[in-house]
């Protein structure tokens, strides 16, 4: 089966599920995300009552219905039928629809991407081809734990048959010593807020200059690895999207090293759909078609947003208090597979089967390789887009 | 006496989505802050032990791991509701800080911070 735990999609799971569940190949997040199925589940609640499924499914759409300023947001680790979904009822709503894509630059990143203003790759060109690797602002065997045995670093690839022992170099640019800054042959540690200038020290390195800031000899020799690098790749996540004000030096940086950028991103499905369809990958608002950081979910909470369908993300947890609160005050309706502090501060409960195991359906990997999910076992939970067709439906 | 602090957030591995963050275990391993050996002993105190920390934006009790790497006046939560009390909702172009937060911190007896309380 392959997994969705994270964007890597691993299409080498072995799973048997019945009286006990056993998973072969999976991380420790795929395995969870398998095992979950009997843990945590969410249940179908309007007011915090319990009620049968098409009751809150009718709640939903009516506070959808009667909305003035809805948003609609995610999902995350679903499938491509369930973001087409979340965009027609954005449609039928007349709603703004964003995902943890705006939270940071990553969205921005793939934006430029999409738009071919800057180079990418496949995962499978990395395994094959890449020799140099950078991880800048993102810790990859935390949050997507095979990435870099399955693709970038450990494997033996087409044209780099001796793996990382000769053929790859490693570099983790981290305000802390991450899981993937232990096994890099080389770290550099930021002080948070200070990658610009560290950006600027490679720049000058490439351009044959002594760099400014921190180890010298350090990142002339690192410097000088990037100018020599056949293929390399450099990977990015939310650590770079939070401390970078100068987002298109660092687009400009990696033009100049000739790097391949490849963001590590959830949910890039939406952004996709949404691309092909608005020219933007996030923060549209249906109602005037406007795209713009009004439309940022953070943003758009502290206006006068008055409803919120937030798809599979605990989007709660990850937002000041001050605005958990304002999203417990207004109508807020959670669909997805567990409970979480979203659904505690919701009105509307709607639970979900979990994609991938309890439902089918196609997803992207973070490279934009479509893969067909299976369901492998039977469930009473619905589809997510059953659910969000549903509430379309009904309006 | 509270002394100021910058805290980072980072995504755990051991922290999964599917928990239920009200368990125990969730608790044990989401609400605490990594400090080094240096900035445990400004702060009087000890792994384990529990340490407020507030700004403008809300605060928030958790309990104290030690960390291997140094600090230099840094403490390492894993990204979670409880470092997310602390977060200001004023943005860089819709981008929320969670990388450098600015708290004042110090030892407390008071319990870790229960958001059932919190979200009543």
């Amino acid at each position: 089966m392959i997994c969705l735990g994270c964007s890597c999609l691993c299409d080498d799971i072995e799973c048997e599920i019945g009286e006990e569940i056993k998973v072969g190949n999976a991380c420790l997040r795929g395995f969870r995300r398998i095992d979950s199925i009997n843990e945590n589940r969410l249940t179908p609640r309007v007011e915090r009552k319990e009620e049968n499924i098409d009751d809150t499914i009718k709640s939903a759409a009516k506070l959808l219905e009667e909305a003035k300023n809805p948003i609609i947001f995610g999902p995350e680790n679903s499938t491509l039928e369930t973001e087409k979904e979340a965009i027609e009822l954005a449609k039928k709503a007349g709603a703004i629809i964003d995902n943890m894509s705006s939270f940071g630059y990553s969205g921005y990143l793939v934006e430029k991407i999409f738009r071919k203003e800057v180079n990418t790759c496949t995962l499978d060109e990395t395994r094959d081809d890449c020799d140099v690797s950078i991880y800048w602002g993102c810790d990859p065997m935390s949050s997507h734990p095979r990435m870099m045995s399955r693709y970038s670093y450990y494997p033996r690839g087409k044209n780099r048959q001796r793996g990382w022992e000769q053929d790859r170099d490693a570099i983790s640019i981290d305000v802390r010593r991450s899981l993937t800054a232990e096994i890099c042959d080389k770290f550099i540690k930021v002080p948070p807020g200070r990658d610009f200038e560290l950006m600027k020290a490679f720049k000058d390195v490439l351009s044959g200059k002594i760099p400014k800031f921190g180890d010298k000899k350090s990142i002339m020799k690192i410097g000088n690895l990037i100018k020599k690098a056949e293929f390399g790749v450099l990977f990015t996540g939310l650590g770079l999207n939070y401390s970078i004000n100068h987002i298109d030096d660092f687009i400009d940086l990696v033009k100049d090293t000739g790097f391949r950028l490849q963001p590590i991103i959830e949910g890039i499905g939406l952004n996709k759909l949404l691309f092909d369809e608005t020219g933007h990958v996030n923060k549209i608002n249906y109602k005037d078609k406007s795209y713009g950081i009004e439309n940022n979910f953070v943003e758009a909470l502290k206006g006068d947003i008055d409803t919120a369908l937030i798809i599979g993300s605990d989007v709660a947890s990850n937002i000041p208090l001050k605005l958990a609160k304002r999203l417990r005050e207004i109508n807020c309706i959670y669909v997805g597979p567990h409970s979480n502090l979203t659904s505690h501060i919701s009105k509307v409960n709607i639970p979900t089967a979990v994609c991938g195991i309890e439902s089918a359906g196609k997803a992207y990997r973070m490279d934009l390789k479509e893969e067909d999910l299976e369901k492998i076992v039977d469930s009473n939970f619905l589809p997510d887009q059953e659910i969000l067709k549903r509430i379309g439906d009904a309006l | 006496m509270t002394f100021d602090l910058t805290i980072v957030t980072y995504e755990d591995r051991d922290i999964f989505r599917e928990e239920d963050i009200f368990s125990e275990s969730y608790i044990e391993r989401a609400a605490v802050i990594e400090l080094d050996e240096e900035e445990m002993k400004r702060y009087g105190v000890s792994e384990g032990e529990n340490i407020l920390l507030h700004n403008d934006d809300g605060e928030v009790v958790v309990k104290v791991k030690r960390s291997e790497e140094e600090g230099g006046g840094i403490g390492y939560m894993p990204r979670s509701p409880w470092s997310s009390i602390l977060l200001s909702e004023e943005t860089k172009g819709g981008i929320l800080g969670y990388k450098h937060i600015k708290v004042n911190a110090k030892k407390t007896n008071a319990p870790v911070t229960d958001l059932k309380v919190l979200f009543k």
